[in-house]
């Protein structure tokens, strides 16, 4: 499904080929929600970039212990939350 | 009738196809800034942004047609600065900025939608009569984004529910506030694509996927997209 979704992001070439991955695995309705739900987030994270909002304030200390760890302190937009 | 996925045996959710008329009929409407053609123009620019050579446009000035391909193209590249001179450049303002946004990542959310499951893209939508009204809410405050927002305190009573039943909602939700019904959009195609807010506090099954993998895949869009937020 990562892979899938991988695909459907930077528009690649095996794009059809993870998609039937995850039909046969998983049927249609499993893979309409996957498109779905990227479809959803690519929607999300241009309103977050395109607005300059910053983290709020609960996910700030959550992911603190382990932000800089996935390299999401490295981020260009992480200027929105610290500017 | 848009969406009518006539010849495709996949069970797509009522609520998504609906999501996706009302998107369409919102997109081809007049808003507060821009008028149905304009707004459709933006959605076109949108869909091709992709393809340098080929965009441009007739009816919106190139400040607008750069902060469309920006936001669809180069997003994890955006900046205050940049946002600052978009704003003040010919024919744009904080109010139109904020409704670019909303027609720019609204279509932009659908067309990925068809593209995720091989399906043609839908055609756009023709322009609804009519001009924009103009009219920013006199509640709109600056608070730490870039446009001012309609925060979740002083709602003119119109827009009581604006923000749902939640007593808390992360700053995404009212981001494009500047335009309320920004915000009512954002929930109508979140109810077709993700979740309602009550499916949000309700334990699985929700969806044929389980929340743990929607998350995940909410989670890996956004690396992807090397988006902080």
């Amino acid at each position: 499904m990562l892979r899938y979704c991988d695909a459907a992001v930077r528009r690649s070439a095996d794009l059809e080929a993870r998609r039937n991955a995850v039909l046969n695995e998983l049927g249609e309705a499993a893979t309409i929600d996957a498109a779905a739900t990227i479809a959803n987030y690519q929607r999300m994270v241009r309103i977050a970039d395109g607005t300059g909002i910053p983290l709020d304030a609960f996910t700030m200390k959550s992911s603190e212990p382990w932000r800089d760890r996935l390299g999401i302190n490295s981020f260009r937009s992480r200027g929105n939350t610290f500017s | 009738m848009a969406f009518a996925y006539t010849g495709i045996d996949l069970p797509i959710r009522p609520k998504t196809i609906s999501s996706h008329q009302r998107s369409w009929e919102i997109i081809a409407s007049p808003g507060r800034w821009w008028n149905g053609a304009e707004r459709i123009e933006i959605a076109r620019v949108g869909r091709a942004a992709r393809d340098f050579e080929a965009v441009g446009s007739e009816i919106l000035s190139a400040a607008a047609v750069f902060a469309i391909q920006k936001l669809v193209v180069d997003n994890a590249n955006l900046n205050h600065e940049w946002y600052e001179e978009i704003i003040a450049a010919d024919g744009m303002s904080e109010d139109r900025y904020v409704e670019l946004v909303a027609v720019t990542v609204h279509a932009l959310s659908i067309d990925e939608f068809h593209r995720a499951l091989g399906l043609e893209l839908e055609p756009l939508p023709d322009p609804a009569p009519g001009e924009p009204s103009q009219q920013r809410p006199p509640e709109a405050e600056q608070r730490r984004s870039w446009p001012p927002i309609v925060p979740r305190t002083g709602l003119h009573p119109a827009d009581a529910m604006l923000y749902g039943p939640l007593e808390w909602g992360a700053n995404v939700i009212s981001a494009l506030s500047l335009i309320p019904e920004n915000v009512r959009w954002l929930h109508d195609l979140s109810e077709g694509h993700y979740l309602s807010f009550a499916e949000m506090r309700m334990p699985d099954p929700l969806r044929s996927i389980s929340r743990p993998q929607i998350e995940l895949i909410a989670a890996r869009v956004s690396v992807l997209n090397e988006c902080f937020y």
